[in-house]
């Protein structure tokens, strides 16, 4: 009698005191509820609840939490369907909203972002979608957090992880794709081409017109020489006049400073005639002043017979 | 031959204690160690020594609470959005009334309501936080 009484107060003392002191660990909150009603929160350390009253209603994880959400169909402003693949990054901050204001704030965060996104996404066009992620961004922060500020839940972000457009119209990017970059390749093509023909060119009128100044620039040096030389030789030839004339003069001047004057002359003349007349021919005409000049030296005349005698 | 029985439970509870750390179960450790101490006076007396152990049990119990007092007022690790309220941020979103925005505070995004008009850029400070919404005011009416 005394063990089996014994060993009920064991099992009643046991659980009295299990149930009444609880530590809760850091980043953890608990929902106390006394006869049913919420009392407080429990937090992180050491607590103790009086036991069958108070009573611990659930546990919050408070850290950031993750739901990736598995790839949705959404329909796009150009009716386009993409398949959008999603992370949401959540936190509880509220406990109590989180206990009481939802039943089930994981399921409705995911509902909610898909939701979001739907609408987003629905207001924009294929090309925006793709590279608007910071649109998307923005837009589903507001959205959500006026819905989740009653759940005490805060979706810290939603990230998109992919967004596929439909096989065909991949395949339609692809090849606009393609089409683009190869009509830049013609298009340089292209161009290099004429670069290239108008470079040419452009050195062929060079070298034409270089050779062109080059041969002008030859012709007037060779004309210059040519003027030149010519007025060199011109130069040369009327100093050589000059100098024979000079010599001649020279001459002419001893001559007459000997005192040989005319009759020098004459006898120069009869020098002359007796050459002719030693040529070949017999005939000999004298011109009328020469005999003029011969008569007026008659003395001289005498000498010569005198010589010829001799 | 009770008491060894009550010392081996006492000894056992408390080194589960020591792995699990659930503080009960050193309390409950202690009482079978009391327990064990009447076994060893009164060794034909069971309801004395269950009865001493579960009082003892109770005792420490609801002594507990000056002690969770002074652990809970030690210092824990304190979530950053904790102490949001005092912080300043920049506006990324413009503010309308009744409309929110969004505003930076650290380097997380907030969606923010305000009682005025709020511009991008400009600076804010926080005045209240509600779960995923900032109450805010402009920067330096304080």
């Amino acid at each position: 009698m005394g063990t089996v009484i014994s060993v009920i107060i064991v099992i009643v003392v046991v659980a009295l005191v299990a149930l009444t002191v609880k530590i809760v660990p850091q980043q953890r909150v608990g929902v106390v509820e006394r006869l049913g009603k919420f009392n407080r929160l429990l937090t992180p350390g050491l607590n103790i609840l009086i036991p069958l009253i108070e009573q611990v209603r659930i546990y919050h994880d408070l850290r950031i939490q993750q739901a990736h959400v598995p790839p949705q169909t959404v329909i796009t402003k150009d009716n386009v369907q993409v398949q959008i693949d999603t992370i949401i990054f959540y936190q509880v901050v509220g406990p109590e909203q989180a206990t009481y204001g939802i039943s089930d704030y994981v399921s409705g965060v995911r509902n909610i972002t898909t939701a979001t996104m739907r609408q987003i996404i629905g207001k924009m066009e294929l090309d925006e979608t793709l590279s608007g992620r910071e649109k998307i961004s923005v837009d589903i922060r507001v959205a959500l957090d006026e819905a989740t500020e009653k759940w005490g839940v805060r979706i810290e972000r939603v990230e998109v992880i992919d967004i596929k457009p439909p096989l065909d119209i991949q395949e339609a990017m692809d090849k606009q794709m393609k089409a683009e970059r190869s009509k830049r390749a013609i298009v340089l093509e292209a161009e290099a081409a004429k670069q290239d023909m108008i470079l040419r060119a452009e050195g062929d009128k060079q070298s034409k017109i270089l050779k062109a100044e080059g041969e002008r620039e030859a012709r007037i040096r060779q004309a210059e020489g040519y003027k030149q030389a010519q007025e060199l030789e011109a130069l040369g030839q009327a100093k050589a006049i000059e100098a024979v004339a000079e010599a001649e003069r020279n001459r002419i001047e001893q001559l007459a400073a000997a005192g040989l004057n005319e009759n020098v002359l004459a006898y120069k003349s009869f020098e002359a005639l007796t050459e002719i007349s030693k040529g070949p021919a017999n005939k000999v005409f004298l011109p009328s002043n020469a005999m003029e000049a011969l008569g007026a030296v008659g003395a001289i005349g005498e000498m010569f017979k005198g010589k010829k005698t001799e | 031959m009770a008491w060894v029985i009550w010392l081996v439970i006492g000894a056992a509870l408390i080194v589960a204690e020591m792995f699990t750390l659930t503080f009960y179960l050193l309390w409950l450790g202690i009482g079978a160690l009391v327990a064990a101490l009447f076994a060893w006076i009164f060794p034909d007396w069971l309801l004395v020594q269950a009865v001493a152990g579960s009082v003892t049990a109770l005792a420490l119990t609801v002594l507990t609470k000056p002690l969770a007092r002074r652990v809970r007022a030690s210092r824990g690790y304190k979530d950053a959005i904790d102490d949001l309220v005092g912080k300043q941020g920049l506006v990324t979103e413009d503010i309308h009334v009744g409309k929110m925005g969004i505003v930076k505070v650290g380097s997380e995004s907030w969606s923010a309501t305000s009682t005025e008009p709020l511009v991008k850029g400009e600076p804010v400070i926080v005045v209240h936080r509600g779960n995923a919404v900032l109450q805010v005011e402009k920067w330096g009416r304080l």
